[in-house]
């Protein structure tokens, strides 16, 4: 048997707002991760609510800058060092911010 | 007014067996706050996807962890299976709901015996680890090998298990469940253990979910959060409940992964009696053109899988959210208020795989 999961559109400006309100509604943050696409990047951010496993895309320009979520859920801060480190997307906000240094690895980051 | 100093923990740790640094902040002997550092064995192996035919990726990703890599290697090919659209028979759910279990049984009976070792406990560290050998002779003698299987594929699994082989296998996790009955009698029992687990870094059901935990993490704080209740693979036939703890404390993550043990010789009993004949998998042609995320539980909690191809042989993105990673926030938290005595149980007691979580 499969999942039946949602994945839905965001726009960039609603990141948080939705985060607020799946956080308010009890919502668990199950991961952020980003995938490299012609002339930008889309990030996934994936929650689990009430055990359905919620989706939302969100596409957004190479040189865009997004807002963090680690003041609403503190544990985004490694996803978002980790998209932040490994593909370049600009973030500001972090409340733990590695600078670039999560990974610490010995090539050049981010991966172009 | 108390001193506050900075004590670095790790990377090379006796309680770790792979590096992880955490920079604890003290006011005398209490932990206020630790920040962890990682890095120290990222391999890029989802950046590999890029080069990889999407059929050789499967060598890679089981080569994440050496302890969960039968479930990275289910996850990619049932990420890859969805994409495609291609529905496996049903022996080969059954053969890699078995081996998930085995992998389960394994992975617990270490986590066991490394926490025997952080209290001294020589001997039951070396019985715990005993037992777990007889599972990965078990690995061998139904894949050919005990850490790297290589026995998915996109379309099922390439080697079958005879009848006669699972009659024996349960005939041993039989007598096997009577020995860890035992064993686990004395971490349930002990005075020491309970003196070092009990009360001792409380996460709360509110602090779970927001701190992302997951698997016995999660369950320890009394969620009833189980991955393997979706239904993939064979779980979906299988009767079994989702054990949770009350105390949310250590104690209670060494009571739900106890109590684990015994729900997969049970889980793989039910599979063995129920395992139909046919086929072992499916020939699948063309390349994978979609996206597609999977969930799985593993040994140490939820994993997400997420694929993404465009119709040629090469995956534009591989993603594994490891467990581990996602019990770090986790970790962090119970540090807070705890004893700087307590720090490398408490690391401990999230089962960490390091591995995994640098990929």
């Amino acid at each position: 048997m499969r999942e039946n999961y949602e994945l839905k559109i965001l726009a960039p400006d609603q990141i948080t707002i939705k985060a607020h309100s799946l956080r308010n509604k009890g919502a668990r943050l199950s991961q952020i991760c980003s995938v490299r696409t012609k002339g930008g990047y889309d990030l996934l951010y994936s929650y689990v609510l009430d055990g359905l496993f919620k989706n939302y895309k969100v596409s957004i320009s190479e040189d865009a800058e997004i807002e963090s979520i680690t003041a609403i859920f503190p544990n985004a801060f490694l996803y978002e060092n980790e998209m932040s480190e490994l593909f370049g997307i600009k973030i500001k906000y972090i409340a733990l911010d590695y600078k670039n240094k999560l990974y610490d690895i010995a090539v050049e980051t981010p991966f172009k | 007014m108390s001193k506050r100093s900075i004590v670095p923990f790790g990377p090379q740790h006796p309680v770790l067996p792979e590096p992880i640094h955490l920079d604890l902040v003290l006011e005398d002997e209490k932990v206020v706050e630790a920040i962890p550092s990682i890095g120290f064995v990222h391999r890029g192996l989802e950046k590999l996807v890029e080069k990889r035919n999407f059929h050789d990726y499967m060598y890679v990703i089981e080569r994440i962890c050496g302890i969960c890599s039968f479930m990275h290697g289910m996850g990619y090919a049932e990420g890859i299976e969805r994409i495609m659209d291609v529905e496996i028979p049903d022996r080969a759910k059954y053969l890699r709901t078995i081996w998930c279990e085995m992998s389960r049984l394994h992975s617990h009976l270490l986590w066991l015996g490394l926490l025997a070792d952080a209290f001294g406990f020589e001997s039951l560290f070396m019985h715990c680890w005993r037992m777990r050998e007889t599972i990965l002779d078990m690995f061998e003698a139904s894949t050919g090998g005990r850490v790297i299987f290589s026995v998915n594929k996109i379309g099922g699994v390439l080697k079958d298990m005879d009848n006669s082989m699972l009659r024996r296998f349960v005939d041993m996790f039989d007598k096997m469940e009577e020995e860890v009955r035992q064993l686990t009698n004395v971490f349930l029992k002990d005075y020491t253990v309970a003196s070092r687990l009990k009360g001792v870094g409380i996460l709360t059901k509110e602090d779970a979910i927001l701190h992302g935990a997951v698997g016995p993490m999660m369950r320890a704080a009394g969620i009833e959060a189980d991955t393997r209740k979706l239904g993939y693979a064979a779980y979906g036939d299988i009767d079994f409940d989702i054990i949770t703890g009350k105390d949310c404390d250590s104690f209670s993550r060494c009571e739900v992964r106890i109590n684990e043990i015994f729900q997969s010789f049970n889980i793989i009993r039910q599979a063995v009696a129920k395992i139909p004949e046919g086929p072992v998998s499916v020939d699948v042609k063309g390349n994978p053109d979609g996206e597609a995320f999977v969930r799985l539980e593993q040994p140490r909690g939820e994993a997400v899988f997420y694929f993404r191809g465009d119709g040629t042989q090469f995956l534009n993105r591989a993603r594994v959210r490891t467990p581990t990673f996602a019990n770090i926030p986790s970790l962090v938290k119970i540090l807070e208020g705890c004893d700087f005595a307590d720090v490398p149980i408490l690391v401990l007691t999230i089962d960490p795989c390091v591995s995994c979580t640098e990929r």
